[in-house]
């Protein structure tokens, strides 16, 4: 805005120190002003302002005088103002300054360590209770698509498996082309020792089959189509879709979830066994670049190593991490209450708590496959 | 105001739209210091196009934008910086920052662009809030305050900087109509008080006919402006059809 500078000529006089402002007080100039009058302040035993020479007054003006005010009390100096020009009247006049006098109300006071552990341990408690909820809901939803298929919305399993599939295919055989060369490199350096070489395709193939490609496609799975799906329904919450669904008789949970928790039931096998050739062939590559390994010889090993129940355990395991990240991420788009910044504290949980749920699942499972007792 | 009538800005034959679809064209208009401009038309018009043209968050197809003599199209970065500095903006939803309370909201601008030390910025953003009513609740987040309080938050946070400009977009959206006349009311105050300038998008005509000193109307099957005078006059002007149409609810 238009400012020109403020003058400030200061008398000692019977009632203090007379200090007369004479031309722009405002956004430019408040804070060099406002050390000014303050410096004047020390020493003084009571301030009296003259206004009437103020052209310009703006919001940071009167903030600055608030201030000075504020400042004049607190060292328990007078203050007043003498007079006022039209300018400065009709500025002053626009809020009452004892609401900007009084002292702030205290920011939220922050929480104790031992509120903040309690707090968080009630948190957890009511998180994994609202989780089993939701899978006893889901379950019940699945039997109940099992029992009557003819509800389904298949349209929307269509799009979902192709976002959560075909979508996610380049990814996973990426990521799992590089842990074929991974697990080759590391299966060299070690059976090498023994001069077991000959059995890298055993430790790739068992390793991808049973254990690593059903995890690191979950993995995948909870970083994409979880963090997407929590953030589609979030959105969706926000901005009261749910509601609305709701208001016209549909279910959200059969309406959005079923079809999402199909798609990635159907899609995660699938990309396991793409995701585990890719992997083979990785392995393949690095073999054939640094050891003896025939390409027969290694795709005889890998026949004879990989049986049809340790296959089969990679598929069910699959199967499972799926339908529970899809579940746990729809929930946590579920649990989105306000704006924007939820959306994205809930996409967060929802990847964490995916690949959370996906290696406890795995670790029950492993005890179930393979019983130590 | 000394600059009182002066123009602010000024618009020559601007088009403006998506890409190459064009929304509006021909647009070509002053607006004056210290005026109270609405801009409005039907819904989906360009109204909130226009006014995002303005404050140089868009840039036009074609034509110039002049603020205060210096076009906003041209300007580089750091010379609209400066522009920007002199313009505040409430946005239809009032798009204050979630994560942030009210007086952090308002104090942001200041921390940016002042010298001030943290007292004079609190005193100031207090003083923002408080002229919209807003004393108490400096310690709130936007979730926690309704949506008119929402809308004078974010006018208070338009205003940190005491700027030039004012733009509103869609200001009495969503509000109750006592809400509504108070925003209208707090318009006024700002104007006349602080001798900002004034630039509203809105279709209430209500609050059309109690504020504006000028409006202009986009017509949205012509794609530009048809008219641009007081509001009273467009009222009794029979001479255009759609304006005559718009100003006296005539249903389609």
């Amino acid at each position: 805005m238009t400012e020109s500078s403020l003058q400030i000529t200061s008398k000692p006089s019977s009632e203090g120190l007379e200090i007369k402002l004479e031309g722009a007080l405002g956004l430019k100039n408040a804070e060099a002003s406002l050390q000014k009058l303050t410096s004047l302040m020390k020493g003084a035993g009571a301030l009296v302002l003259d206004l009437s020479g103020i052209s310009y007054l703006d919001g940071q003006g009167i903030a600055a005088l608030i201030e000075l005010r504020a400042r004049c009390a607190a060292s328990k100096v007078g203050f007043s103002i003498d007079s006022q020009s039209d300018v400065a009247k009709k500025m002053l006049g626009l809020v009452a300054p004892d609401k900007i006098l009084s002292p702030l109300p205290a920011a939220r006071k922050k929480e104790s360590l031992l509120e903040q552990v309690g707090g968080a341990t009630i948190d957890l408690y009511e998180d994994m209770k609202e989780i089993v909820r939701f899978v006893g809901e889901c379950t019940i939803m699945i039997w109940q698509a099992v029992k009557d298929p003819s509800k389904i919305r298949w349209r929307s399993v269509w799009t979902n498996l192709e976002k959560t599939g075909v979508d996610a295919l380049p990814i996973v055989c990426m990521i799992q082309f590089m842990i074929g060369v991974i697990l080759s490199v590391l299966g060299k350096s070690v059976l090498g020792m023994y001069g077991a070489t000959a059995f890298i395709p055993d430790l790739v193939a068992i390793a991808l089959a049973q254990e690593l490609g059903p995890l690191i496609t979950a993995v995948v799975l909870a970083g994409r189509s979880g963090a997407s799906y929590a953030a589609e329904i979030g959105t969706m919450q926000v901005s009261e879709e749910i509601d609305a669904l709701r208001s016209m008789g549909f279910e959200p949970g059969h309406f959005l979830v079923l079809p999402k928790i199909i798609a990635a039931g159907i899609a995660m096998p699938c990309l396991l066994i793409f995701g585990n050739l890719v992997a083979i062939i990785g392995s393949i590559i690095m073999c054939s670049l640094t050891t003896d390994i025939t390409l027969p010889a290694y795709l005889r090993e890998v026949y004879r190593a990989v049986t049809l129940p340790m296959f089969t355990e990679g598929l069910v395991k699959a199967f499972f991490f799926a339908i529970l990240i899809a579940g746990v991420s729809c929930m946590r788009g579920m649990q989105v209450r306000g704006g924007a910044e939820s959306v994205g504290r809930y996409t967060t949980a929802a990847v964490v708590s995916g690949i959370f749920i996906t290696i406890l699942t795995d670790s029950l499972f492993t005890i179930l496959f393979h019983p130590p007792f | 105001m000394e600059s009182q009538g002066k123009p602010i800005f000024e618009i020559k034959d601007l088009t403006i739209g998506y890409g190459s679809r064009v929304v509006m064209e021909h647009l070509d208009f002053t607006v004056n210091k210290g005026e109270i401009f609405v801009i409005c038309g039907g819904s989906g018009c360009g109204k909130s196009t226009l006014l995002k043209h303005l404050f140089g968050l868009y840039s036009p197809i074609s034509g110039d934008i002049l603020f205060n003599g210096r076009s906003i199209v041209t300007a580089d970065e750091e010379e609209r910086t400066e522009m920007v500095k002199e313009m505040g903006v409430m946005f239809q939803g009032g798009a204050l920052f979630g994560s942030d309370t009210l007086l952090e909201n308002v104090m942001l601008p200041m921390q940016e662009y002042t010298d001030f030390s943290p007292e004079l910025m609190e005193r100031a953003a207090r003083f923002k809030l408080a002229l919209f009513n807003l004393s108490g609740f400096e310690h709130f987040l936007p979730s926690e305050i309704s949506g008119g309080m929402k809308k004078r938050a974010a006018l208070s946070r338009a205003m940190a900087l005491d700027p030039e400009v004012l733009f509103f977009d869609e200001p009495s959206a969503g509000l109750d109509p006592r809400s509504s006349a108070t925003l209208d009311d707090t318009i006024i105050k700002l104007n006349a008080s602080l001798g900002t300038t004034i630039i509203i998008v809105t279709h209430e005509l209500d609050s059309i006919f109690k504020v504006a000193h000028r409006v202009l109307f986009l017509d949205v099957e012509k794609k530009t402006m048809t008219a641009l005078d007081s509001p009273q006059k467009l009222r009794e002007d029979k001479s255009n059809e759609t304006v005559w149409n718009f100003f006296n609810r005539t249903p389609f």
